[in-house]
């Protein structure tokens, strides 16, 4: 457990560049805090209209992605042939570094999901007209969770296996798929429109069944990842 | 004390701290009973391994020129005055041998050789030099 | 070539800092090209310095790599201060001080990042130690890390290693890149660490005049094989280098003779020490004396004998040829 968290702390320092695990976190909050800041502004100069709202919401979340995208894939730059070699010297296993790692990123989500449901829940118009703006905003909050964990539960292992340039370039290509089975499944004789408004429905019925379900479906996920990054990692040579 | 070790000539490090410090104790710069720098304290003086260090002071040991006292370091014998004498003669023996082996080279006759030691002994006779094997 | 465990005063049980026995690992791709790694045996007891040395590609960094636990071997077994580096690997590691060839902490940080970041893995980090050395060593906090001067580097890993009692230090080449000042404060840096009888260190390096002077012990490896290991002084006595004209050497003098260098002037062979005389009498017409004018014998250094023996195969090898 002490090693895990050696593990955590080290990759919060890496994670920021600066050996101060603060400052990364500092980096996350900041990009809700400054679309805060535009809204009040926003509010004060009287600009307040739904549109410009709108379009601020969604230009906030868009850098917030790219930023944690890129951070957390600054994160994987340690194993290039130079670096890696520290993980091979500290005093924390392998498996321990891995679950530290997946402990880390997952933090790191988490931190950033909550910074954005606090930004979501002060600045935005609820995006499911109508409906609690709470219960939008923990649905907000999640679909990013669950979005981000599963671009990393994808990546991880492709870092543990692969130089980083090689996992980056493999796990872009896999992100090109997405496009290629939107358009196979537009193909597909399957009523779509009818099959998303059963998805909303679902969403907006109740607020502990998504929720759950996102859940556990990240475990799920999170498990395999795991479970792939440390078979891999085991046999790597530092 | 002094030491002073060469890396370029041929001898070995160990030999050369041997010598030296048995020749210290010949010529009386180091006493019966005084201590010798610990093993791992000349050896960073000297900036010598540690083992080198306790290779010379072995070899002093078993010539019975120093003692080692388990706990409290090296020093030098104290029963010294028969191993001691009998180093000061094999020296002796070794500067002669020296010697001999110079004039010959010179050409110099023995008896040419024997002239110039008794010389150096002035008129008195003494007593030859024992005819122990080298070290 | 094996010696015995240094002396030590009789009846004293010898604590080891790191014991090696027939480990292998091999890189043989299927087609029987590749590196191999075999039957290594070595061990270095507490508080003295063993230097490792061989030609590149000898397998000397993979061996360092196998006591980290950064690659897996394939056989053998290995005790680091009592314990297996790859079951215990966080009770070793705590204890390993470790420097590398080249600086393993990422070249946008300052210096000054390096301290959080290590200070938090071991339980004995002194902050004051470490600030001493950086003083020491003249490294400024703000300078960035990628900056620096490969000796800075280096001492900056040293600065980590030395600053959390690590009861083994592992020094991968730690001298390339240092002038001979930087050598020498690292020399002197060793030795005190030893000073106590409770510290060890292992150190590769190819500038063998470094380990001529400090290091108690020696492992050869050659080929991926140990050539020699145990006390460094009888390494040193054990092999004469004997010069002379392109005809002084007879067919019958071979066998006694572990490696040979030929020029148009005339040759070097290695000889081991109590074969001189074998290898002498066997010349024709027989030489009585080494210095009866047609060879020169000298002590063979450390440089010598890597450069006369790297050619060939391992000593047991050669012994093997040679009673064939």
């Amino acid at each position: 457990m002490k090693a895990i968290a050696k593990q955590i702390r080290l990759d919060m320092q890496r994670f920021s560049g600066t050996g101060r695990p603060w400052v990364g976190v500092l980096i996350y909050m900041s990009v809700p805090c400054i679309g805060i800041l535009l809204n009040l502004v926003m509010a004060l100069t009287g600009n307040d209209g739904e549109d410009a709202r709108t379009a601020l919401t969604g230009a906030v979340a868009g850098m917030g992605i790219g930023l944690i995208v890129g951070q957390v894939f600054g994160l994987f730059a340690d194993f290039n042939n130079m670096a890696i070699r520290l993980n091979g010297l500290l005093p924390i296993t392998r498996d321990h570094q891995v679950f530290g790692r997946y402990a880390a990123v997952i933090l790191l989500v988490l931190v950033q999901s909550c910074g954005y449901a606090v930004f979501f829940f002060y600045t935005t118009d609820s995006f499911l007209h109508g409906r609690d703006h709470w219960h939008d905003t923990v649905l907000f909050a999640l679909g990013l969770f669950l979005l981000e964990s599963l671009l990393f539960a994808v990546a991880t292992p492709l870092f543990y296996w692969l130089e980083p340039v090689k996992a980056m370039i493999v796990f872009l290509a896999l992100l090109g798929l997405v496009p290629i089975m939107v358009l196979i499944g537009s193909l597909l004789p399957v009523d779509w429109g009818t099959f998303w408004n059963s998805i909303m429905q679902f969403l907006t019925s109740d607020l502990w069944r998504p929720v759950l379900l996102g859940l556990a479906l990240i475990l799920a996920v999170e498990m395999v990842s795991i479970v792939l990054s440390r078979k891999v990692y085991v046999r790597k040579e530092i | 004390m002094k030491l002073i070790i060469s890396s370029l000539s041929g001898q070995p490090i160990y030999r050369q701290i041997e010598d030296q410090i048995r020749s210290a104790i010949l010529t009386g710069d180091l006493k019966a009973g005084e201590g010798l720098p610990s093993l791992r304290h000349l050896s960073q003086e000297l900036r010598v391994s540690v083992l080198t260090v306790t290779r010379a002071y072995t070899e002093l040991a078993q010539e019975g020129l120093v003692e080692n006292i388990q706990g409290k370091g090296t020093f030098v014998a104290d029963s010294g005055d028969k191993v001691m004498r009998q180093h000061l003669e094999n020296r002796v023996q070794s500067l002669l041998g020296e010697a001999v082996d110079t004039a010959r080279r010179a050409g110099m006759e023995p008896d040419r050789i024997r002239g110039l030691l008794d010389g150096l002994l002035g008129n008195r006779g003494s007593a030859p030099a024992s005819e122990e094997g080298k070290e | 070539m094996r010696a015995s465990p240094p002396m030590t005063t009789s009846g004293e049980e010898v604590d080891y800092a790191l014991r090696v026995s027939d480990l292998g690992k091999s890189y043989v791709k299927a087609d029987g090209t590749g590196f191999r790694l075999q039957q290594v045996t070595m061990d270095l007891p507490m508080g003295y310095i063993m230097g490792l040395i061989g030609p590149n590609g000898a397998g000397k960094s993979t061996l360092i790599r196998l006591l980290l636990n950064m690659t897996r071997r394939d056989s053998g077994a290995i005790s680091i201060l009592g314990r297996d580096p790859s079951s215990q690997e966080e009770e070793v590691k705590a204890d390993l001080g470790v420097v590398f060839d080249s600086i393993y902490f990422l070249e946008a940080w300052k210096v000054k990042a390096v301290e959080p970041v290590m200070a938090p893995m071991y339980p004995s980090w002194s902050s004051d130690r470490y600030q001493d050395y950086l003083r020491r060593f003249g490294l400024q906090e703000n300078r960035k890390i990628g900056k620096l001067s490969r000796g800075m580097q280096m001492k900056l890993m040293l600065a980590v290693a030395l600053s959390h009692d690590a009861r083994l230090l592992i020094l991968d080449e730690p001298t390339s890149g240092l002038d001979v000042l930087a050598r020498d404060e690292l020399m002197d840096i060793l030795l005190d660490y030893i000073g106590d009888g409770r510290h060890s260190v292992l150190f590769s390096t190819h500038i063998t005049a470094d380990l001529e002077r400090v290091a108690d012990f020696v492992t050869y490896i050659n080929r991926g094989s140990v050539f020699y290991t145990g006390p460094k002084d009888e390494l040193m006595e054990a092999f004469q280098i004997v010069r002379g004209g392109p005809d002084d050497l007879a067919r019958a003098q071979m066998p006694h003779l572990m490696g040979l260098q030929r020029s148009a002037t005339g040759f070097e062979a290695l000889v081991p020490t109590e074969r001189l005389k074998d290898f002498l009498a066997s010349a024709s017409p027989a030489a009585v004396e080494p210095s009866d004018g047609r060879y020169l014998v000298e002590r063979a250094d450390f440089d010598n004998i890597i450069r006369l023996t790297a050619g060939s195969p391992s000593a047991t090898d050669r012994n093997k040829e040679m009673e064939s």
